[in-house]
């Protein structure tokens, strides 16, 4: 008997503790869970719900299933919308993504490195509306710092940036890079240190010059780093808004118009809260696709070790 | 309850204990939560009116604001009334989301402001109250025939049923300023040609090349459908058929095409300045008031900033015609409507009442204010003209006598304006087709407008 109660004892004690742990640990997280509830899951499918109904901000819901989703297919403003975003992806993710990697590869090394990573970061910190409105004044056509310095230095006639149809994503699309490229070099920076000093050293043993070094050795590993960044970048790209928002608002015409925008028009200016939320849900499985095959896609490219 | 807890509960009721000794008390009492928030709402716990609260609710600047809240408190303390009313300011940015979420959610106020292209979404939501009856009863200080027929836009259906009450209005007229013509050596002014009936596009587009010859804006065009649509009116053209309330035809008008196509060329030439293509934080005032712009086309919401701007010189003209005389211009219009989950509607009338009688409408613009009354009424339409400011001030209400609001068609579409100045702005910044755009403007606005009138129906 004496046996049976001592080995009880400790076995319900050890129980209580791991149940009052585990009730502290949910305490802990529950402000945080209750902002993702709040913030990010009930929205979610509050989304999924409103794209199979029509309401317009007020009043009674109408449920019309796929209707939203086989209007939002045909209307030519999200195709307009989806080419933009399209494009503008396809000029800032790889160029943004080589530049962030040459600047934290020259970084990485510099003299004073932890000055120039400040100084790359600093727009990550700014507020995105700053940046654009700073940005306003540069690409103005007629009176911006850029078509100043090249018509008096260059004696070149510059664009109007921002009201070409030809210039506007472009010009955007740069704007969003120089915004994106510290936080961009920072993952690289962290993804370069966390490469082994072993792995480099043993290459020059082998006598392997700088471009080979990097080539073979460096660019392997820090593939996972690029496809992480890669997959961001990616998220971020198609969910742009801000940036077209102040620059634009679109325009000229639907020139800028991406699939963000085309959200916010339906839904805020016009009071068509099912279609926004179709627009919204398509973007999601959009994004969804993408990311799924890019994580199918690394199985081939990613090393995770040599 | 028992004894004890009606007790608690009525000293909190006359005031006799504040709310947290209320609810300490209560709780230990044992009165069960459900009475303690149903007491706390009666008393003012929740964030809607209350029995002895009526709240309103607009946009404001800063200047604005105080002007509101005197006529608020002016209003409590003549109106000897159980009944006390507060004023709710909200920032103009974003104002029609942040009123459709507090309607959503039960906390608007008890009466708003409804910019001129928003009412009808409201109407067609059944939010807002119609005001025939209380507009025509013994209640009301000023009937439907005081206010300018012109005014009623889109608060006003087609069958006549109101929704809203001009507040008072802003009647787009020209600006010009006068050192910058002094300066392009224009030696007759607008006003003359005016009074000679010579006022034509012609002789504007003399005087816009005059001011591009010394390197100065000649006329910066806003991004505003009903200011372009100035254009053609005055040229005599239809945008709109059925009064407005029909298809949008202008692509079909030749007057109205003319219009459009002056507005481009003179774009192309640079006469013209689309207002988006103006430096950031530049608006067509900014470039006014530093001497850098001829001509802007504006309410008289610039004349407090104006009348304070040292060494400016400017008067106003009304918009330049076909036959060289005065013609129908747009009026900028914002309404009051009633929320209809109020459970004061009468109570608030006498107030909306008040706010838009003439008495009320010169208590809230005497003194340089920014607008012009939306009644024809002497005791108001004085204080547009007090102090010569600016010195043609007569024009504003010479102006609102014969202009319109935003064309019903338009302005009970959602999105159509944003969508008709996207469609345009190839055409101000790119040189497109003005014919094209306006032949899809009217494929792309036909069946929405068919649809929205639908839904007021």
């Amino acid at each position: 008997m004496e046996y049976q109660v001592a080995s009880v004892a400790p076995h319900s004690n050890l129980r209580r503790r791991r149940i009052s742990q585990a009730l502290w640990g949910y305490l802990f997280i529950l402000p945080q869970l209750i902002g993702l509830l709040v913030f990010a899951l009930i929205p979610l499918v509050a989304v999924f719900i409103y794209s199979g109904t029509i309401w317009d901000g007020l009043g009674e819901m109408e449920f019309v299933g796929l209707q939203n989703f086989v209007e939002q297919l045909n209307n030519p403003d999200l195709r307009i919308a989806m080419v933009n975003t399209l494009y503008y992806t396809v000029l800032t993710v790889p160029v943004g993504l080589t530049l962030a990697l040459l600047v934290a590869l020259g970084v990485s090394k510099v003299h004073g490195k932890d000055f120039y990573r400040a100084l790359y970061f600093l727009p990550v910190v700014t507020s995105s509306v700053a940046i654009a409105v700073l940005w306003l004044w540069l690409l103005n056509g007629d009176f911006g710092l850029i078509n100043s310095i090249l018509s008096n230095v260059f004696y070149v006639e510059g664009p109007n940036w921002l009201t070409d149809s030809r210039f506007v994503i472009p010009s955007i699309a740069m704007v969003s890079i120089w915004s994106g490229l510290g936080y961009n070099m920072i993952i690289f920076l962290a993804g370069l240190q966390s490469i082994p000093a072993v792995y480099s050293e043993a290459a020059r043993v082998d006598g392997a010059s700088r471009f080979h070094l990097f080539w073979r050795v460096t660019l392997p590993l820090l593939t996972p780093t690029i496809f992480f960044v890669s997959v961001i970048s990616i998220i971020h790209s198609f969910q742009v808004f801000d940036l077209v928002f102040v620059l634009t608002n679109g325009g000229p015409g639907r020139d800028s118009y991406t699939i963000v925008q085309h959200i916010y028009r339906l839904g805020f200016d016009g009071s068509q809260f099912g279609g926004a939320s179709a627009s919204a849900v398509l973007l999601f499985f959009i994004l969804l696709s993408l990311t799924l095959v890019q994580f199918w896609l690394q199985r081939r490219w990613v090393h995770y070790d040599m | 309850m028992n004894v004890a807890q009606q007790n608690t509960a009525r000293a909190f009721l006359n005031g006799k204990l504040n709310r947290r000794t209320f609810v300490t008390r209560a709780i230990a009492l044992g009165i069960s939560l459900g009475s303690i928030e149903a007491l706390l709402a009666a008393c003012g716990g929740n964030s809607g009116s209350t029995a002895d609260s009526i709240r309103w609710s607009n946009w404001a600047n800063t200047g604005e604001i105080q002007r509101f809240k005197d006529f608020t408190a002016d209003y409590n303390q003549k109106n000897n009334k159980n009944v006390r009313y507060n004023f709710v300011p909200s920032a103009n940015e974003n104002y029609f989301t942040k009123l459709l979420t507090e309607l959503n959610g039960g906390t608007a106020a008890d009466a708003f402001y409804v910019g001129d292209g928003d009412i009808a979404r409201l109407i067609s939501n059944k939010t807002i109250l119609q005001l025939n009856d209380l507009l025509e009863s013994d209640k009301s200080k000023s009937r439907p025939d005081s206010f300018l027929d012109g005014l009623w836009g889109a608060a006003r259906l087609q069958d006549g049923r109101i929704f809203g009450v001009p507040v008072d209005c802003n009647p787009v007229v020209l600006w010009f300023n006068k050192k910058v013509l002094d300066e392009a050596g224009i030696t007759t002014s607008p006003i003359s040609l005016l009074e000679e009936g010579k006022w034509t596009r012609e002789a504007f587009q003399d005087m816009l090349e005059k001011i591009q010859a010394i390197d100065k804006y000649g006329f910066i065009l806003e991004n505003s459908s009903s200011q372009m649509y100035a254009w053609c009116i005055t040229n005599g053209g239809i945008v709109y058929d059925q009064d407005g309330y029909g298809k949008f035809v202008a692509h079909e008008d030749s007057k109205s095409v003319e219009g459009f196509q002056w507005l481009a060329d003179g774009t192309k030439a640079g006469i013209i300045t689309y207002t988006n293509s103006l430096p950031q934080g530049q608006g067509s005032d900014l470039a006014f008031i530093s001497n850098q712009v001829g001509f802007i086309a504006a309410g008289r919401w610039h004349l407090p900033t104006f009348r304070g701007t040292e060494g400016l010189e400017y008067d106003i003209v009304p918009y330049p015609s076909a036959t060289g005389e005065m013609a129908p211009a747009p009026i900028a219009v914002a309404y009051m409507a009633i929320n209809k989950k109020s459970e004061f509607p009468n109570e608030t009338f006498d107030f909306v009442t008040n706010f838009v009688s003439a008495e009320g409408q010169r208590f809230r613009l005497q003194g340089g204010g920014n607008a012009v009354p939306s009644v024809q009424e002497e005791i108001a339409e004085e204080v547009v003209l007090e102090g010569n400011l600016p010195e043609h001030a007569q024009y504003f209400l010479d102006a609102r006598d014969i202009g319109f609001a935003l064309f019903p068609a338009e302005a009970t579409t959602p999105a159509l304006t944003t969508d008709i100045q996207t469609a345009l702005e190839p055409v101000w910044l790119q040189g497109k087709n003005v014919t094209d755009v306006l032949a899809e403007i009217a494929t792309m606005s036909g069946p929405r407008i068919e649809k929205a009138q639908e839904e007021l129906q």
